[in-house]
């Protein structure tokens, strides 16, 4: 029977999800808001805010809060009180995260199955299609999912490993614990890796696989290391994909900085960058306090500014995720691709 | 041509290049002639041979533009995470060097009665609400004149605040003389995450030489016992309490440092900062006899020995600010291939982003320290938002003079901000006035690469990690 879950507090990570919802574990029967106003909120039947919830009791309507503990909430005071009135109805409490690790735990006895950790490497044997971004917060998660459902309306099934543990909502596997567990050298990791992919494209008899890079595939400057790419080292060592798609954050690139890229992807990662997505997220780097800061432009400002079609050459194809008829293009031309590979035996 | 040739020690031989944003070292022939003290022939030869090996290229900026223009609306739009308001134009105290006690150094606004209103408030905090949905922290601070004056709006201000912002960690601040913190307001800041930055500009001698009520009495004895019982019973807020000193022309620097550096006294000078007066619109020539420049460059070259290991660093904390600046300026040197076509120079931040000052009419400007009578420096209003096309202008200052800063070698070291180039009269800058102060900011850049290359070739790797060890 599946879990009836809330979650708390919406944001807009959590909103291409909903739109996409292809609920497997769980029953998410509300989304609540922080702010009392949803009005400007994207519509959704499951959105509430805070106030509606409680005073409507809806915490009688579900198992569990799951908490989205994304760094966006930095004052943790805003979860108190859905916290106490989840404990005073005996309702369970989790993080967002949590649910990854049952996917962790997943491919933990899918492993376990394994006698041991055989060092062959494996293919996958069906097409695979990465999706990277330069960094963290530029909407890979959305590429992920348009892609897993143009897949699946065309009669494909589809096996995703999200970048993001938000995936897991949606029925998404997403990158096992074991990548980032000091237990396990370099080696290990891609070997067991690959084995994870194999299992989760088993499991799900799929025809395509999607996974979504996390991180970002270098450093951003000497004081933001990105670990140095490693995620994308390992993940790319374990499996060379067909199709690759690297999300850029807003702006304009030159042709000449886009087959850098491609270049850097190629040697660095062996993959080579098919398409690239302009999102709607600014990245800039703050002396002050030594991070990143965000912020989003507008969609007609991404597509008067960044993205120019005629510029495009036969190589490196720009679009924006944001532009429906871009995003169609791509899309089928990334089908038409994969349906015309020859299979290797 | 954009760089510049220096030395350090004797036989030290140096070439900033503005283009890759490097310090070379270089032989004494090539400084020499790089420095024309061969002539014009040697001079080109030997450009020539170091442009073969990439570096002393002709400044290949097209255009002077800075690079958050495009973008500005929606910075603006949705990156605001602070905001600090002028809670009244009026003082209990008539600093003499206080822009608006009167004419003497500064021209400005004189203080008054004003008094910003619940509805200016109440705005502007929705107003950052509305403009800071892509910060992670929100900070609201309060200014003056003396905001204490106005406490009760204060109060509000904080609780409106925590009731319709959520989500974001909220921090508040103030900037005050300290003479009204008494116990039933402290009793009422003690229940907020507030940080209170007192202005004291050292022992009871120094600070009552410009700090004075309007009768003339000193106002030391009163902020030391204020902040003594801020110690004594309010440690939450003591915890989160800094000290703002004003060395004006005359002051006795060591006096001063030595006051704060006395265990015994209850300021702690980890907290302090020091600022000399502002040369922000005055036509005074405010001058520091060598005393205080001797005085206070002893007090860097201790902070350099100790980063160099040669003493003790028991004591870093009193370097905090030299350290800080040496290493804030080493962070510019990110060596690059080439500089790109479209640049600006460095040192001015994003008004309104950075910092957003609101008058006690509802009036935009991009921190309290512009003068606010200036037209250039008004950029918007709470009733009609942001003026972008103000905004560009005080962002393109570059513009006023882009023929010189385009081959300026002290191109990304520049700390010309908008308001020292606003002469506080005009509608526009004036590149005359712009001008005027670029010696002073290429002495001072000057200074600061050569303390930067004087720390390199002893060894030091700026690593701050080692220091905090």
């Amino acid at each position: 029977m599946k879990e009836k879950i809330a979650i708390f507090p919406y944001d807009q990570d959590v909103s291409y999800i909903l739109e996409s919802l292809n609920t497997s574990l769980y029953d998410i029967r509300h989304v609540i808001n922080l702010e009392n106003d949803i009005s400007k909120l994207e519509n959704s039947d499951l959105l509430c805010s805070e106030n509606e919830f409680m005073d409507n009791n809806f915490i009688n309507n579900i198992d569990s809060i799951i908490l989205n503990n994304s760094k966006k909430f930095s004052d943790k005071q805003i979860f108190i009180d859905i916290i106490n009135v989840a404990i005073s109805k005996g309702k369970s409490i989790r993080l967002l995260e949590d649910l990854s690790k049952e996917y962790n735990n997943l491919s933990y006895d899918l492993l376990e199955e394994q006698q041991a950790v055989i060092r062959e490497s494996y293919e996958i044997g069906i097409p695979v299609i990465m999706v990277s971004g330069l960094g963290e917060n530029c909407e890979k998660m959305n590429i992920q999912v348009d892609l897993q459902k143009f897949f699946n309306n065309k009669g494909y099934k589809t096996s995703w490993i999200a970048s993001n543990n938000a995936g897991s909502i949606i029925g998404a596997n997403v990158i096992p614990g074991f990548i980032y567990d000091d237990e396990f050298d370099f080696n290990e990791k891609v070997y067991k890796f690959q084995q994870y992919a194999k299992e989760v494209v088993k499991k799900g008899e799929a025809d395509v696989l999607i996974i979504g890079i996390p991180g970002a595939p270098m450093i951003f400057n000497k004081f933001i290391h990105n670990n140095y790419g490693y995620l994308h080292y390992l993940l790319t060592s374990a499996v060379t994909p067909d199709i690759c798609i690297l999300s850029l954050y807003a702006g304009k690139y030159s042709n000449e900085y886009l087959q850098e890229l491609k270049k850097t992807y190629y040697y660095k990662f062996g993959m080579r960058v098919n398409y690239f997505n302009i999102c709607k997220k600014v990245c800039q780097y703050s002396p002050e306090s030594k991070g990143l800061e965000f912020y989003n432009v507008d969609r007609e400002f991404l597509l008067n500014n960044c993205v120019d079609y005629s510029e495009n050459e036969e190589d490196s194809f720009v679009f924006s995720m944001e532009d429906a008829r871009g995003k169609d293009q791509v899309l089928h031309s990334i089908l038409n691709e994969l349906q015309n590979n020859i299979a290797l035996v | 041509m954009a760089f510049i040739t220096y030395t350090t020690k004797p036989e030290n031989y140096y070439v900033y290049d503005a283009n890759c944003n490097s310090v070379l070292r270089i032989k004494k022939e090539h400084y020499e002639a790089l420095s024309m003290k061969n002539g014009k022939d040697t001079y080109q030869v030997t450009v020539e041979d170091f442009q073969k090996k990439g570096f002393l290229m002709s400044s290949g900026i097209k255009k002077i533009e800075h690079p958050a223009i495009n973008m500005l609306k929606y910075q603006l739009g949705s990156c605001i995470n602070s905001i600090t308001f002028q809670m009244t134009q009026n003082c209990n105290l008539r600093c003499s060097y206080c822009p608006y006690s009167n004419d003497q150094i500064y021209k400005q606004r004189h203080h008054n009665t004003g008094m910003i209103s619940w509805e200016i408030i109440k705005k502007g905090i929705d107003f950052l609400k509305e403009h800071s949905k892509d910060a992670e922290t929100i900070y609201v601070a309060f200014y003056g004149g003396e905001p204490l004056l106005n406490k009760k709006l204060i109060i509000d201000a904080m609780d409106y605040t925590m009731l319709n912002i959520k989500e974001k960690k909220i921090s508040f601040g103030m900037t005050t003389n300290a003479t009204l913190l008494n116990d039933a307001t402290l009793s009422e800041l003690d229940k907020y995450d507030i940080s209170i930055m007192v202005s004291l500009d050292g022992g009871r001698k120094e600070h009552n030489q410009n700090r004075k009520f309007a009768n003339g009495e000193g106002s030391f004895d009163i902020v030391e016992r204020n902040v003594k019982n801020i110690k004594e019973n309010y440690p939450k807020l003591f915890s989160k309490l800094k000290f703002n000193t004003v060395i004006a022309p005359g002051s006795n620097y060591s006096s001063i440092w030595d006051f704060f550096k006395d265990e015994n006294n209850i300021f702690d000078f980890n907290k302090v900062n020091f600022n000399t007066l502002s040369r922000n619109y005055t036509d005074e020539d405010i001058q520091y006899d060598a005393a205080f420049f001797e005085e206070r460059n002893y007090e860097t070259l201790k902070a350099y020995l100790m980063l160099l290991g040669k003493f003790d660093k028991q004591n870093i904390s009193e370097h905090k600010s030299d350290i800080e600046h040496i290493f804030s300026f080493k962070e510019m040197f990110i060596p690059r291939k080439e500089v790109p076509e479209i640049a600006h120079p460095r040192g001015t931040c994003i008004p309104g982003v950075k910092k957003l000052f609101v008058d006690i009419y509802g009036n935009f400007y991009p921190c309290e320290r512009v003068d606010e009578n200036s037209e250039i420096m008004r950029i918007g209003n709470l009733e009609n938002g942001f003026d972008i096309e103000r905004v560009t202008r005080l962002l393109s200052i570059g513009t006023t003079t882009e023929k010189i800063c385009k081959e300026c070698w002290a191109f990304n070291c520049c700390t010309i901000c908008p308001a020292s180039a606003d002469d506080g009269k005009s509608l526009e800058y004036s590149a005359d006035f712009k001008l005027k102060k670029c010696h002073g900011v290429k002495e001072n850049a000057l200074e600061n690469i050569k303390d930067y290359t004087m720390l390199k070739e002893f060894g030091f790797e700026f690593r701050m990690e080692e220091l905090l060890k």
